[in-house]
């Protein structure tokens, strides 16, 4: 068995009892969390990783066929829960990895106290009676551009994505994040990203759950977000004033307030 | 970028694909900019609405109005598309009104 903890760079801090596990999305990695982070690790053991292929990962353990959906990459939320022997794990996943997570959950409920839903979205094109933001033409569009030289050209328009307040620091900031995804690897991962539909995993989740929903989000429209709460038995739905899909780094404050208060209400 | 740059599916001599390009590179390429702010982005934008011209067999030496059409909807289509692309890998990676400033 490969080093599951090398493998994904998983990086521990905190002492307690109580353990959080953060799990990143497309186009990110763990560094996506350390606005977020520093809110919980005086309460909580912290746990952050890079999914294969993302950021300080092991590249060699990436196999295609593991990763052609997504239940690959739950896979890895197991082996990383039993290699550190977890139980009652909170489970905190942005945009895809909650989908990864409620993967997990399901097939090891054990392993999972709670999780936290942050831009969760079932399925991402629309089909007949549900609405979820995009059509297949963007989609097929979206991997016709990834075919390209896309990292490149995510790197040029950084500094573009940035507002006033954001300046220079922020945008290299980025450009670094999205680039460290291996970009043979980034390609598979939006094909099993975008072209999931896990609409009928979600009745089946047996822990307690979160759905927070940005108020102005393109990838996870706040329709998909009451989908995903209206779907899983007994979510707690909490709508933040927060724009884009990115709240834990748009809105790090906001967004740990929200866990900690749901937190505190079980 | 040169006319050479590009190959040509079809058959097509480089005198007429040179003329052609000349002819229409530079108002293409304003338009694909006015979408597409990025010159390597553009760039490619071009060489894809030179490609499907030659695969569509649609490239001839005579001056036709109809046939700019066409070919300003393909740039502004290809650059929109891109964008789009793009914008969903911005959302994607870092939200669309990001203000972390720590480094």
């Amino acid at each position: 068995m490969p080093d599951i903890l090398r493998r994904n760079n998983v990086i521990i801090t905190g002492q307690s009892d109580k353990v959080i596990l953060f799990a990143h999305g497309f186009g990110c990695d763990q560094k996506a969390w350390r606005s977020l982070t520093p809110y919980f690790t005086e309460d909580y053991k912290v746990i952050v990783f890079d999914f294969v292929g993302a950021g300080n990962s092991d590249i060699t353990a990436y196999d295609h066929m593991r990763y052609v959906t997504l239940e690959g990459y739950a896979t890895d939320i197991i082996e990383i829960c039993e290699t550190l022997d977890l139980s009652s794990v909170i489970f905190v996943g942005h945009s895809v990895s909650c989908m990864i997570g409620i993967l997990a959950s399901n097939r090891k409920p054990q392993l999972f106290s709670d999780l936290i839903l942050l831009g969760p979205s079932p399925c991402y094109i629309n089909k007949e009676g549900y609405y979820g933001g995009f059509d297949q033409e963007t989609i097929d569009e979206l991997f016709e551009v990834m075919d390209e030289d896309y990292i490149g050209w995510a790197r040029s328009i950084a500094p573009a994505i940035m507002n006033k307040e954001n300046g220079e620091v922020l945008g290299e900031e980025l450009a670094d994040s999205f680039c460290a995804m291996d970009p043979a690897i980034g390609k598979q991962f939006a094909r099993a990203t975008f072209l999931s539909d896990n609409r009928s995993d979600l009745n089946k989740v047996a822990v307690d759950s979160l759905t927070i929903q940005c108020k102005d989000d393109m990838i996870a429209p706040v329709e998909v977000g009451r989908f995903v709460h209206a779907n899983i038995p007994g979510n707690v739905f909490e709508l933040i004033e927060a724009v884009g899909h990115c709240p834990h780094m748009s809105n790090a404050e906001l967004t740990a307030k929200t866990i900690k208060g749901y937190l505190a209400d079980k | 970028m040169l006319a050479t740059d590009f190959i040509s599916p079809k058959k097509v001599s480089i005198e007429v694909f040179s003329e052609f390009y000349d002819k229409y590179a530079p108002v293409l390429y304003g338009n694909i900019l006015r979408v597409v702010p990025q010159g390597p982005i553009a760039d490619k934008i071009l060489e894809k609405v030179f490609v499907a011209a030659c695969t569509n067999n649609f490239i001839t030496n005579s001056a036709n109005e109809p046939q700019l059409m066409s070919l300003l909807n393909e740039a502004r289509k290809k650059s929109k598309k891109t964008m789009n692309a793009l914008n969903i890998f911005r959302a994607c990676c870092s939200g669309a009104n990001v203000c972390l400033v720590e480094k």
